[in-house]
């Protein structure tokens, strides 16, 4: 039997590593703001010449610094239930710990971390096809998060070796 | 003399052979039943639990609607399990328990507050503590029956109100513990009794004759049906112990009928009659079922309840003359209503479109007969709230387009899909504009060509190829016609009959515009386009001519929300599902369907497809998004076919995606395309669901820019016509326009912008 390195991660470490990550995506890696705030100066609206007017697509809001704008933190619940996850996986049970992260995400579907740890277990019960998937689904929310990214890479290149 | 003395014997020792024959024969036959019967229970399908946690887009009247369909009771002092109170913004709540797949979900007393339709903390009244989630029971939507269409819900005999066990054996078998199967001195006690009221208060048989009578389901009352079931009720009692006999008795004996669904057990009983479990029921609500066992249909509460409320006041006045009830409670019991809650609609399933589904995926993995008796639990991803939505926008939106349309009414029809993107979970489905019925099921079943929602796949495969299309590539939108070797010709035609020079690609796909579509799946190659069709989920074969490229195809509304799945959900397909769980009667785990995504396309070429998508809702074919719900930033497309006959419209928002289709079962004209029909229907359906605004993450790779489209240049901020769009890196364009370059001092002029850009730097 073959033992899978860097699984055996304790839910306290997971939450804190959960929470530096979101700190960081907040301002990398999140949703395109969609309206620019009050402070930032509205583009001018002025008439164009050749075609009719078209609105941008999304307006682009200034980045506001780390301290500015707090992360949305992921939520009790989903700290809850990735807890749960860990205590699940470190009693073998996980069909269980990945139906609690499939509940983590009916709640934040864009969670980066979540996909990867779905993809974490699914690598464990040696189901690689679906653990590459995930992990890119997991890469493909999480620009910006080189750390993150890196893992996902991980996952990939091991499930790729089976 | 002689000759009796000769044979009788042998007469006797063959009649006693044969009785003993005879009577192993009523055994086995009566074990049989016993053993069967006791667990020829239909499967229970669930949708979705009502998830319980801070934040949850849960308004306070929701979660009342979700009590009410339960069957929790209002009270001012909620303690057990099923009851509640509601204050000013906020409902105080004693849940019940409930297993599900992944364990058990206990009972819990909560003071539960909201703000704005968000339910914003959860406080366990035992502990004090803040509550971070919890699972109202899910609501049963349908079952599974076996052919004779005989209904239970098992209850285990520890599970049964002691009061009620009391109840029975006090009114139908007194001696029950003490007999042999028969009771002699019982049927003597009951004529005196019956002599005694001057009517028949009280039957003769015992509980185990009863039982053996129910096994048979005869009335026949002869006495040699009476003199088997006596036979029979003494070998029950010698192969199985009291507690057994009773419990089987319980779940068996029979209490009323629902059309073809004849209700067995009191576990049923309780929920078909009064809507709750068995273990809530009270006094009163006891004593109208155990006075029921006499005469389900001549006491039935709803047809004839001035009969059955006399009956269950005797009950109550007979349990208080024996002893087994406090006389003050019985005349307290005596003074309630009867209390039964409305028969449900529907029958058999409120949700026949759904069910259709939830049985059509079970099939591929059990078989008909497990599933009609085996008791297994269905846990479904139905979300009664949603399906309630997407029927009423179905059903009062056509009526309202005949109306204003002076048609007929009830030619048009429709159908709708609601799922999650994420997950691929399907909450909701409407087979047509009377839910309720199951007929034709045009979400699953209804064939149509699909029109411009095949575009989208057309511009995903130009999408994937960054070095040769951006979202601003010019495409020619000018006429075209195609010749056949044969002679024949085509020559398509844009929705508003003109034609639009050359057009960035973004905004001809949020036009819709024919010609240039056509052009550009020309370029791609049909095969390419189909094979990007599938590629997003679509199995069903499809003939590779270039009329495909306007939506030939034809797809039901199901295959089109798998195809639409995979692009909302950043180009991962997820097969559409409708199952999460299967677990025995027992609540032992047998199936889990979890989620399955695989990469079907690009990340990047699915972003830039799903910001095109946006422009279709924000200044295309379905601009009226825009008005209402533009804070949802919703992506879709519109969808039309020749004379107007099928009108679609597919979108998601952040956390939904919609499929809805409108057309005639005759296959005629509507008059309506897909902005002035399905997209209407699809709107006031979005309307009256809490939903999420679409936010897109760009992926790793993809590099947004300030450009103007029209001349293909980059741009500023500052500058007219400047559309922010995202590229895939280094396929932005890379000189300016004259707006743009008129400043040397690039990046940017000031040090705001210098830091912004700084920052992109660093994290693009």
């Amino acid at each position: 039997m073959k033992r899978l390195p860097e699984i055996s991660i304790s839910s306290l470490p997971m939450v804190i590593a959960l929470l530096g990550a979101a700190a960081l995506a907040g301002c990398a890696a999140g949703p395109e703001p969609r309206r620019p705030p009050a402070s930032s100066a509205p583009a001018p609206q002025e008439p164009v010449a050749v075609k009719p007017a078209i609105r941008p697509v999304v307006k682009p809001t200034p980045l506001p610094a780390p301290q500015v704008q707090p992360p949305a933190a992921p939520s009790s619940t989903v700290l809850a239930l990735l807890e749960r996850a860990d205590t699940r996986m470190e009693q073998g049970d996980l069909a269980a710990a990945a139906a609690s992260l499939e509940r983590a995400l009916r709640i934040e579907p864009r969670n980066p971390r979540l996909w990867n740890r779905l993809a974490r277990i699914r690598l464990r019960q040696g189901n690689y096809s679906q653990a590459a998937s995930l992990a890119a689904k997991s890469s493909s929310l999480a620009a910006g998060d080189a750390e993150l990214l890196a893992d996902n890479r991980a996952i990939i290149e091991q499930a790729r070796r089976h | 003399m002689m000759i009796l003395r000769r044979f009788a014997p042998p007469l006797l020792v063959s009649l006693l052979l044969m009785f003993s024959a005879y009577v192993y024969y009523l055994d086995v036959n009566v074990r049989s039943q016993f053993e069967g019967r006791r667990w020829a229970v239909p499967a229970s399908v669930y949708a979705r639990p009502l998830e319980l946690y801070p934040g949850a887009p849960l308004g306070r009247e929701r979660l009342l609607e979700e009590l009410q369909a339960l069957g929790y009771l209002r009270s001012d002092r909620p303690e057990g399990p099923g009851e509640f109170a509601v204050g000013e913004g906020k409902v105080v709540l004693a849940t019940r328990s409930f297993r599900f797949w992944d364990g058990p979900e206990e009972v819990r007393r909560m003071e539960l507050r909201f703000r704005d339709g968000v339910l914003r903390e959860m406080v366990d009244l035992a502990t004090g503590r803040s509550v971070p989630m919890a699972r109202l029971e899910p609501r049963l939507i349908g079952k599974i029956y076996p052919a004779h269409h005989e209904d239970r819900v098992l209850v285990r005999l520890e599970e049964v109100p002691p009061g009620l066990i009391s109840a029975l054996l006090a009114v139908e078998d007194q001696g029950f513990y003490s007999h042999h199967g028969i009771a002699p001195r019982s049927i003597l006690r009951a004529i005196w009794a019956n002599l005694r009221a001057g009517r028949t208060v009280q039957g003769g048989s015992t509980l185990t004759q009863q039982l053996v009578k129910n096994f048979y389901l005869t009335s026949e009352r002869t006495l040699w049906r009476k003199f088997n079931e006596a036979i029979m009720a003494l070998l029950l009692e010698l192969h199985y112990d009291k507690n057994e006999i009773l419990e089987a008795y319980l779940n068996e004996i029979y209490l009323g009928q629902d059309g073809q669904r004849s209700i067995h057990g009191f576990g049923l009983a309780a929920r078909f009659y009064f809507g709750r479990p068995l273990q809530e029921l009270r006094l009163s609500q006891m004593a109208l079922l155990v006075g029921m066992v006499k005469g389900p249909s001549y006491y039935d509460p709803r047809r004839n309840p001035q009969r059955a409320l006399q009956r269950r006041n005797l009950v109550l006045r007979l349990l208080a003359d024996r002893g087994e009830m406090d006389p003050r409670q019985a005349r307290a019991a005596s003074s309630e209503p009867v209390g039964v809650v409305p028969l449900k609609v529907g029958g058999i399933t409120p949700y026949p479109a759904f069910m259709e589904l939830v049985r059509r995926q079970l099939y591929r993995d059990y078989r008909d007969d497990d599933l009609r008796s085996e008791g297994m639990q269905i846990f479904t991803t139905l979300d009664p709230q949603i399906q309630a939505a997407a029927e009423q926008a179905v059903s009062g939106r056509l009526e309202e387009l005949e109306r204003s349309r002076g048609m007929p009414e009830g030619e048009l029809e429709g159908a709708a899909l609601v799922t999650e993107p994420s997950s691929g979970e399907i909450l909701a489905v409407v087979g047509g504009r009377n839910a309720r019925f199951a007929g034709f099921n045009r979400a699953l079943n209804a064939v149509r060509p699909i029109g411009s929602l095949i575009k989208p796949a057309i511009y995903l495969a130009a999408l994937e190829l960054p070095g040769r299309y951006t979202l601003i590539t010019p495409l020619d939108d000018s006429p075209l016609t195609l010749k056949w070797p044969n002679g024949d010709s085509w020559s398509p035609a844009n929705y508003d009959g003109e034609s639009h020079g050359e057009v960035p690609l973004y905004l001809a796909l949020a036009h819709s515009y024919n010609l240039a579509t056509v052009r550009l799946g020309l370029q791609l190659g049909v095969e390419e386009v189909l094979d990007t069709v599938q590629r997003l989920g679509v199995y069903r074969p499809l003939n590779s001519y270039p009329s495909v490229l306007l939506g030939a195809a034809e797809l039901t509304p199901l295959e089109v929300a798998q195809m639409y799945q995979t692009i909302a959900n950043g180009g991962f397909r997820s097969p559409l599902r409708a199952i999460r769980e299967v677990l025995t009667a027992g609540g032992e785990p047998l199936q889990r369907y979890p989620l399955d995504i695989e990469q079907a396309a690009d990340p990047g070429a699915v972003y830039l497809l799903g910001r095109a998508l946006q422009a279709v809702a924000r200044e295309g074919t379905a601009r009226i998004l825009d008005q209402e719900l533009g804070e949802l930033e919703i992506a879709g497309k519109t969808g039309t076919t020749d004379g107007l006959r099928d009108s679609w419209f597919a979108g998601f928002t952040g956390d939904r995606l919609a499929v809805v289709w409108v057309g005639r079962d005759d296959n005629r004209s509507t008059g309506l395309s897909g902005s002035s029909g399905a997209l209407l229907v699809w709107r006031d359906m979005i309307r009256s669901l809490r939903t999420q605004p679409l936010q897109l993450v760009a992926p790793q790779g993809v590099h947004q820019v300030w450009v103007e489209p029209w001349i293909g240049l980059r741009s500023r901020e500052q500058c007219p016509g400047a559309v922010w769009l995202p590229f895939i890196s280094g396929s932005e364009p890379e000189e300016y326009s004259g707006c743009g370059a008129g400043n040397v001092t690039e990046p940017a002029a000031n040090p705001l912008q210098r830091g912004i850009d700084l920052l992109k730097g660093i994290f693009q």
